[in-house]
C-alpha cells in the first residue's frame, strides 16, 4: 500500500516530464555531443600515436569505455538535479508534503527515479543512432553476467547519485541558494567518475584516493565491469564500497533531515 | 465536558535569520560573519475549537497567522508550548492525523502544473487510501458542488484562477478531512469566485460538520461565513468572540453621511460630531450611537441639506481599530 503512493507519484512524474520532453531530449542530446567529441579525442590520440593499448585499453575498449560511460551519464548526471528539492525547501513547496500522510523524501526519490528512467528512455533514439554507426568498432559485454553486473551497478550508481545530490540540496533548510555546492559536485564528478578518461590511467595516488570516492560509480565502475576488467574479488569489493556509500549517504542524510525540519520555516506560503 | 477538537495552550514561535547587510561588500562580510537575529512570530496563542465550529483567524500581516495555522498542520515545530488536533501532536506528522485533516494555502497549490487536476486527485486517493467507492462518491458531490465537471481534465495551468481554487478545494476535500485549515482560499479571486467559494464552504460546513478555521483579509468572507472569530496581532490573541458581539462592542458611533446644497466649511460641522471626511459639499461624521437621531434632527434643521444617510460602522472599520489600537496594548 505503501508503495503504490510512490509508484502514482512516479507515474504522475513521468506525465509530467512528457510535457518537457523536448527539453530533456536536447539536454541528453547534448550530453551524447559532449562523448563524441571525447570519442573523437580518443580516436586521434590511438591514430597518432603508435601506441595500440594505452593503459591495458585498444581502441575499441577504449570507445566502448568512453561511449557507455558517455550513455550513464546523460541520463545520470543531469544538469538541474537537486532543483527540485532546493526550491520546495526555500519556496514553501515542501509544505503541502509534509501536511499529507507520505515521506517527501521518498517522494523526492521517486521523482528523481521517474527522471533518470525518463531521460533514459528518450535518448533510447540517439544511443541507437550512434551504436548504429559505431557498429563494428565497438566490444559486446564479456558475458551475459557482465552485462547484468553493468544494470545492477548502475541501479546501485543511481540511487548514489540521487543521495549525494540530496544531502547538497537540503542544504536549502540553511541557505537561500544551494546551487554553488551543486555545480562544484558536478565539476568534481565530471573528472572523478572516469567518463573522461578511465580513472586507471591517473597515476597511483590519484587512483587511490579517488577510488575512495562514490563518483567511480557514474562511470568507470560499471564500464570495466561490462569490459570484464574486474576480478570477482575486485566485483566484490566494488559492491561492498557501494553498499557502504549508501549507508554513509543514508545515515546524514537522516541526520540533515531531522535538523532541517527544526528550522524549516515554510517560507513562501 | 465535551473534548475540544483543536486545543491550543502557550504556543510560542521563534523564528532565528541571519543579518545580512546590502550590497556586494555586505553579501562578502556575511560570509565571515552573520549576525543572528531573533523574530518572535507567535508570542502567547491559546484557544480551543470545538467540533463543527467554522472559525474566522484574522490580523494584519505578520501577525502570526499562517505561522500557528503551520504549526496547526505539523509543518513547523513550535519553540514551545502544547496543540492538539484530533486527539495527535500535529508536529509528529502520524499518518492517521495526517489522514484526518487538511491544508488549503490560497497562494500555494498542490495541484500538478502542468496536469489535469484530475490527476492529482487520484494521486490523493493513493496518498490518503481512499477506497474507490468513497472516492467515486466524493468526487461526485465535490465537483456538483464546485461546478468543475467540465475542468476536471483540462491542465490545470489552462484554467483561470477561480477554477484552480475549486480545484485545490476538491482535492483537499476528497478524503473527508473532519478538520480544515484554509489560509487565504480567496485570494486574488474576482467577486462572482469568491462568492461562489463562499457559498460552497457554507454548504460543506453545514452539511458535513468539518470544523474549519479559516485566514482572510476579505471580511465578507469572515461576515458571511463565520460566527466566531479570533483575532491575533503582534503574535498575541487580541480578541476570541463573536463578530457581532465585536462590532457592538467597538462600533459605538453611527456614521451620517450628508450631502450639501451649498459648500461647507469643515469648521461648522465639528460642534455635530467627528469629521472623517469632507470635501466641500460632502461629509462623513461618527456620532454616538444614543445620540444620533436627535443630532440628524438638527443637522437636517440648522444646515443646507440635500441628503442625509446613516450607516453602521463597517467591520473592516472596526478591525482596522482593534489593528491600530493593540500595536499598544489589548483590546
Amino acid at each position: 500500500m505503501q508503495l503504490r503512493k510512490y509508484v502514482s507519484i512516479f507515474k504522475l512524474t513521468w506525465q509530467q516530464y512528457l510535457a518537457y520532453r523536448l527539453n530533456l531530449f536536447l539536454e541528453v542530446f547534448g550530453g551524447i555531443f559532449q562523448t563524441l567529441i571525447t570519442v573523437a579525442v580518443w580516436t586521434l590520440l590511438f591514430r597518432f600515436g603508435s601506441a595500440q593499448v594505452i593503459a591495458g585499453f585498444s581502441q575499441p575498449e577504449m570507445i566502448t569505455y568512453v561511449l557507455g560511460g558517455g550513455v550513464i551519464s546523460s541520463f545520470l548526471l543531469l544538469h538541474r538535479q537537486g532543483d527540485d528539492i532546493s526550491d520546495d525547501i526555500n519556496k514553501g513547496g515542501l509544505s503541502a508534503w509534509l501536511a499529507k500522510p507520505v515521506s517527501p523524501n521518498l517522494m523526492w526519490l521517486a521523482k528523481d527515479m521517474c527522471r533518470k528512467y525518463f531521460t533514459f528512455f528518450i535518448g533510447l533514439f540517439a544511443y541507437a543512432v550512434i551504436f548504429w554507426f559505431f557498429a563494428g568498432r565497438l566490444v559486446p559485454p564479456v558475458s551475459v553476467f557482465a552485462a547484468f553486473l553493468l544494470l545492477f551497478f548502475t541501479l546501485l550508481a543511481a540511487l548514489i547519485h540521487f543521495g549525494l545530490f540530496y544531502i547538497f540540496s537540503i542544504m536549502a533548510f540553511w541557505f537561500d541558494q544551494t546551487w554553488g555546492p551543486r555545480t562544484l559536485l558536478r565539476v568534481i564528478m565530471e573528472l572523478a567518475s572516469g567518463i573522461l578518461l578511465p580513472l586507471s590511467l591517473f597515476p597511483a595516488g590519484w587512483l587511490q584516493f579517488l577510488n575512495l570516492l562514490p563518483f567511480k560509480f557514474f562511470a568507470y565502475v560499471p564500464m570495466q565491469l561490462y569490459l570484464g576488467n574486474f576480478s570477482a574479488t575486485e566485483i566484490a569489493i566494488e559492491f561492498l564500497t557501494a553498499v557502504a556509500w549508501l549507508l554513509i549517504i543514508f545515515s546524514v542524510s537522516v541526520v540533515l533531515w531531522r535538523r532541517g525540519m527544526k528550522v524549516y520555516s515554510a517560507s513562501g506560503i | 465536558m465535551k473534548q475540544p477538537i483543536i486545543d491550543i495552550q502557550n504556543l510560542r514561535k521563534t523564528y532565528t535569520y541571519y543579518k545580512k547587510p546590502p550590497g556586494l561588500l555586505g553579501s562578502l562580510k556575511s560570509l565571515f560573519h552573520r549576525e543572528k537575529l531573533l523574530t518572535e512570530a507567535v508570542k502567547e496563542v491559546n484557544f480551543s475549537i470545538e467540533q463543527g465550529e467554522f472559525v474566522g483567524f484574522l490580523g494584519p500581516n505578520g501577525a502570526g497567522k499562517t505561522t500557528t495555522l503551520k504549526m496547526l498542520s505539523g509543518i513547523l515545530y513550535p519553540t514551545s508550548g502544547k496543540v492538539n488536533v484530533l486527539g495527535f501532536t500535529p508536529w509528529d506528522r502520524k499518518p492517521e492525523f495526517q489522514k484526518q485533516f487538511s491544508l488549503v494555502m490560497g497562494q500555494k497549490n498542490q495541484l500538478w502544473w502542468d496536469l489535469p487536476a484530475m490527476e492529482t486527485f487520484l494521486l490523493n486517493q493513493t496518498i490518503y487510501e481512499i477506497p474507490e467507492k468513497v472516492f467515486r462518491a466524493s468526487l461526485k458531490e465535490l465537483s456538483e458542488l464546485l461546478e468543475i465537471q467540465d475542468i476536471l481534465t483540462i491542465p490545470v495551468r489552462k484554467l483561470s484562477l477561480g477554477q484552480r481554487m475549486k480545484c485545490e478545494l476538491a482535492a483537499a476535500l476528497l478524503h473527508q478531512p473532519k478538520v480544515l485549515f484554509l489560509d487565504e482560499p480567496t485570494i486574488g479571486l474576482d467577486v462572482t469566485s469568491q462568492q461562489n467559494i463562499r457559498t460552497f464552504l457554507k454548504k460543506y460546513n453545514e452539511q458535513k460538520k468539518t470544523t474549519i478555521l479559516l485566514t482572510s483579509h476579505y471580511m465578507d468572507d469572515i461576515m458571511e461565513l463565520c460566527k466566531r472569530v479570533i483575532i491575533v496581532n503582534l503574535g498575541r490573541i487580541v480578541y476570541d468572540g463573536s463578530l457581532q458581539e465585536l462590532i457592538d462592542k467597538h462600533a459605538d458611533y453611527k456614521l451620517l453621511k450628508i450631502t450639501f446644497t451649498q459648500e461647507m466649511k469643515r469648521n461648522d460641522l465639528k460642534k455635530y460630531g467627528k469629521v472623517s471626511e469632507f470635501a466641500p459639499k460632502r461629509a462623513v461624521l461618527h456620532v454616538a450611537k444614543a445620540q444620533y437621531k436627535k443630532i440628524a434632527a438638527h443637522i437636517l434643521e440648522e444646515l443646507p441639506v440635500d441628503d442625509i444617510f446613516i450607516d453602521e460602522v463597517s467591520v473592516e472599520e472596526v478591525i482596522r481599530d482593534i489593528f491600530a489600537v493593540t500595536k499598544t496594548g489589548t483590546v
